[in-house]
């Protein structure tokens, strides 16, 4: 199969799983025993039958459910998911403006947790049953057995209230100015500004919940990494490669880590997930303003289109992101290649 | 006579050792196992007797006190209205483990039967069912339960509810798998031959035969339960804000930051009770999968 074929048969399968989630978010919304005027409009418009008129119209409720749903599919393609209760904008916008802090967090929050998980789990499988194979494995623990809340609480207090070391909430300093806006997301327009004290301001400010972040998906990642390469380490064509007299690191880097990797990029994706979690509860307590933040406020005040719209932007992603690791399968598993 | 006694004691040192031996062997060779066995053991003895040895009722106001670091009155300090935390902290115990326990067990009793009747009747229906399946686990799961329990509106019965309904998809998925497996052997044959109905056949051929698996994938599932239902709380889907419940207690404690006492002791009983489930799991998945104990 070329990877044309197999890109093509992929997307084929992801195409009804993205319109079943449009099915299910409609069906959760239809869920709530009130009616949905009284959800999604803010209290006083509701003394005005005008704008209930329109609501009603706009989004075919007094049509069959069938009918709504098509409707609802239409104003989701053109990018409307309603009016959040709370910020009162279209929450497609709320998104928009949220999201590319969001992005940076977890893109630096998912690079420290591969090389720190990666980097726990090659350190216990090649050192198994040392006091570092125990170390590590303790880590991996505390990440798994800890709730990440109680983890960004307590690195908050260590490093920034206690040692001073770190940056606290927020995404910059209450005296700095963020910088002009292109993607934003704070150091790379800082970057691009060649502003570069604001760049490592913001930079500060992303490392201690990146951090947390990294804690809780390592654990997983460094889990996985251990039992694949303990397997892989225990193979024949290791021996082989140590017979013929490779050097060790390279046996372990090349022949060792490459055919292990397969499980863990399997894990990488689903910690995915996880890691979209745990950007609620990190935003919330660093009172940073993402996604997770507006999603944490758009929950405990029962803003319920913010929350439809959020989770089916991170189910959207969740399916995105198991659809690229797919597509590096196709890279790392020669055996897709063949069948 | 002789000979024959002699014999028989010379099998005996071939036999296994009894599941006893095995499981003494084990726990031997498992500290942490064991440690989590005996937290998981105090920790339910607490929740039984929680109402008893608690100092105070968790709900008494004592306003004159509020905020106080731990001493010698408040054990682990008070919080913004004087409540001993202490005592907020034992009772917690009664509200985390049942709601826990029962996520797993409606959840999984769900997924059991969802998959069972997947793997069973094949075609169309395995189809749809497994299509159902991928889609709820396309949602990251705490996600979805945010929104179900948003739509329910907030209290522990329905993030209990809200809980189940995601929870189910992985055991579908085992249990789909081992059906199959067990579906094409000998003895199912021999039951469909013998005239049994279709559904005699699966609830009391082929499902006892599959069980275990779900059985050992729940235990290691117990601690993931325990820690999202604290999350679901902390965000406030959860238990009203007055309740004694562990995450909610954390969340409070936020907006006391400097006063760690409020937030650190609730915090460190999830993961006492997250880390005792998962050092037995964990101990579970090695001593149940001997390729993994890399002997």
């Amino acid at each position: 199969m070329n990877f044309f074929q197999y890109f093509i048969r992929r997307a084929l399968l992801v195409t009804p799983l993205l319109l079943g989630i449009t099915v299910m978010a409609f069906l959760i919304a239809n869920l709530i025993p009130a009616d949905p005027t009284i959800a999604n409009l803010p209290p006083n418009a509701l003394n005005d039958e005008d704008t209930i008129a329109a609501f009603r119209k706009k989004w075919g409720l007094d049509k069959p459910l069938h009918e709504q749903y098509l409707t609802y599919l239409g104003n989701l393609l053109q990018g409307d998911l309603g009016t959040s209760i709370k910020t009162r904008k279209p929450v497609g916008e709320d998104i928009s403006r949220r999201l590319p802090a969001t992005i940076e967090l977890a893109t630096l929050g998912i690079i420290f947790g591969i090389a720190l998980g990666v980097g726990l789990g090659l350190v216990s499988a090649i050192w198994k049953d040392s006091l570092a194979d125990y170390a590590a494995r303790i880590i991996a623990f505390i990440g798994i057995s800890f709730p990440v809340f109680l983890l960004a609480l307590i690195f908050l207090t260590v490093f920034y209230a206690q040692m001073r070391i770190a940056a606290g909430p927020g995404r910059l300093d209450i005296i700095m100015r963020p910088p002009p806006t292109v993607t934003g997301m704070f150091t790379i327009d800082a970057l691009l500004a060649g502003d570069l004290k604001t760049f490592k301001n913001a930079f500060d400010h992303l490392v201690l919940p990146a951090s947390t972040l990294a804690l809780y998906i390592s654990a997983i990642i460094s889990r996985i990494t251990r039992s694949s390469l303990l397997e892989v380490l225990n193979q024949d064509y290791m021996r082989t490669a140590r017979a013929k007299g490779l050097r060790e690191r390279y046996v372990i880097g090349f022949h060792g880590l490459r055919n292990s990797l397969i499980p863990v990029v399997t894990v990488i994706g689903l910690s995915y997930g996880n890691l979209l979690v745990g950007s609620i509860l990190i935003e919330s307590i660093f009172a940073y303003p993402g996604i997770g933040f507006y999603m944490f406020r758009a929950s405990t005040s029962q803003d319920f289109p913010a929350i439809m719209g959020v989770s089916l932007l991170f189910a959207f992603i969740y399916v995105g992101v198991n659809f690229v690791v797919d597509i590096i399968y196709f890279f790392l598993d020669p055996r897709i290649r063949v069948a | 006579m002789s000979s024959i006694s002699s014999i028989s004691s010379s099998t005996r040192e071939f036999e296994s050792p009894s599941r006893a031996k095995q499981a003494v062997y084990h726990l031997r060779r498992n500290p942490l196992v064991l440690l989590g066995l005996i937290s998981v053991i105090l920790w339910t003895i607490i929740s039984f007797i929680a109402p008893d040895i608690a100092p105070v009722e968790p709900l008494k106001q004592d306003l004159v006190n509020r905020l106080q670091a731990p001493n010698a009155q408040f054990f682990m300090g008070s919080d913004e209205l004087g409540r001993d935390i202490f005592s907020r902290v034992l009772w917690g115990s009664r509200i985390t483990i049942p709601a826990g326990l029962a996520v797993i067990i409606i959840g999984s009793t769900l997924g059991v039967i969802i998959g069972a009747i997947a793997g069973y009747a094949g075609g169309i229906v395995d189809e749809l069912l497994m299509r159902l399946t991928e889609l709820f686990m396309a949602f990251p799961f705490i996600i979805l339960a945010m929104a179900v329990t948003a739509a329910l509106g907030p209290d522990i019965q329905n993030a209990v509810i809200a809980l189940s309904v995601v929870w189910w998809p992985r055991y579908a998925r085992v249990l789909r798998g081992l059906v199959l497996e067990v579906k094409s052997q000998e003895f199912v044959e021999a039951a469909h031959s013998a005239g049994a109905s279709g559904f005699y056949v699966l609830f009391r051929t082929i499902l006892p035969n599959c069980i275990a698996p779900a059985l050992i994938l729940a235990t290691l599932d117990i601690g993931t339960a325990i820690i999202s239902f604290a999350a679901l709380s902390f965000i406030g889907l959860g238990p009203e804000p007055s309740s004694p419940e562990w995450g909610r207690m954390v969340s409070i404690g936020i907006d006391f930051f400097d006063q760690w006492w409020m937030w650190l002791f609730p915090g460190f009983a999830i993961a006492s009770l997250v880390m005792a489930f998962n050092f037995i799991g964990d101990g579970l998945r090695d001593i149940l999968d001997p390729r993994l104990r890399g002997e």
